[in-house]
């Protein structure tokens, strides 16, 4: 053996089926062992690729020679690019999360400022770069007529601030006194009440109107009930969700 | 106040605070605020779909509700 270059695909066929077209040789003549077998895994949970090594024998022509000495540099130049991005965005992250995080707290304090509003600022870090910000307001209250619109307006903000400004990749969840977090547990029960009344009766029922958000908790607080199914109808932003008894149900 | 806060939030959020001018045009029942930034930070200001601009409105709007006025944001190019 002289060179090698590490072909991989679902099964041992695919990626022979790779090489040959890679490699520009007809499939019944290339040489190979195998690296990897390849499994298919539980429901495409635990699969795993096949991977076949080519051998070049000393039959084989330069044209072929070249091609694969010209794909191996290709990868070794693409993991080096590869480790290279990651090592900088990790210490761009590590540096500023927290600075981020500051920053934005003292942007909310100083519009609730202007509100005359003294506040307090309670931070928990979430996983996927989201950090939740929960806005304790002493005393008053927000003079605005729709205090969810005015959360998301200053979540909006907020979020511009740290991705467009800042550019920290975090997401900040804005709420204030919990008004939220109320919201979404009402949304919650909401949809746990009719998702028994649909399976009791064996029919659809139709909310109303919501925004996506809305929406979205909807679909997720019922995602995992076997005996209802959730879909959105509607145009624009303000959908209705049906809850209807799922198809293995009916049967 | 109205134009403080306006000054404030367009400054946090453009590349060039310097460039930002806040005016107030201060009526009985209402107040027109006009806000102009750098050419560069426009589209900043103003967001996809305006959606920066109607963010800073609806601040706006409850800053004015708290000193029983109306307020109108103009973003000046």
């Amino acid at each position: 053996m002289i060179e090698g270059k590490v072909f991989e695909g679902k099964s041992i066929e695919e990626a022979l089926e790779i090489a040959s077209k890679e490699l520009n040789i007809p499939l019944k003549d290339i040489k190979y062992e195998i690296v990897e077998e390849g499994a298919k895994g539980f429901l495409g949970v635990f699969s795993k690729k096949a991977k076949i090594k080519v051998i070049l024998g000393e039959g084989e022509t330069n044209q072929v020679k070249e091609k694969i000495n010209e794909l191996l540099e290709n990868e070794l130049k693409f993991d080096l690019k590869e480790n290279e991005e990651t090592k900088f965005v990790e210490e761009k992250e590590n540096v500023n999360d927290d600075e981020v995080i500051e920053k934005i707290k003292d942007f909310i304090r100083e519009i609730f400022g202007f509100f005359d509003i003294s506040i307090n600022i309670e931070v928990r870090k979430r996983r996927n770069n989201s950090i939740n910000l929960s806005i304790f307001t002493k005393g008053a209250q927000i003079p605005a007529k729709n205090l969810e619109e005015f959360i998301l307006a200053l979540q909006f903000l907020v979020n511009k601030l740290a991705n467009v400004k800042l550019k920290s990749g975090l997401f900040f969840n804005v709420d204030i006194n919990e008004f939220m977090a109320k919201k979404i547990d009402r949304l919650k029960n909401l949809a746990i009440e009719i998702s028994k009344k649909v399976r009791k009766e064996g029919k659809s029922y139709t909310l109303k109107p919501m925004m996506p958000q809305d929406r979205r908790i909807i679909h997720l607080a019922l995602k995992n009930n076997k005996f209802v199914k959730t879909e959105s109808k509607g145009d624009g932003d303000k959908k209705r969700i049906i809850i209807s008894p799922s198809q293995s149900k009916m049967r | 106040m109205l134009k403080e806060l306006v000054e404030f939030i367009a400054k946090s959020l453009v590349d060039y605070p310097e460039k930002v001018k806040v005016t107030e045009i201060e009526g009985e029942k209402t107040s027109v605020i006009e806000l102009m930034v750098a050419k560069e930070d426009l589209g900043k200001i103003i967001g996809k779909q305006g959606k920066t601009a109607r963010a800073l409105r609806t601040i706006l709007a409850a800053a004015s509700n708290k000193v029983n006025k109306r307020a109108v944001l103009e973003i000046i190019e």
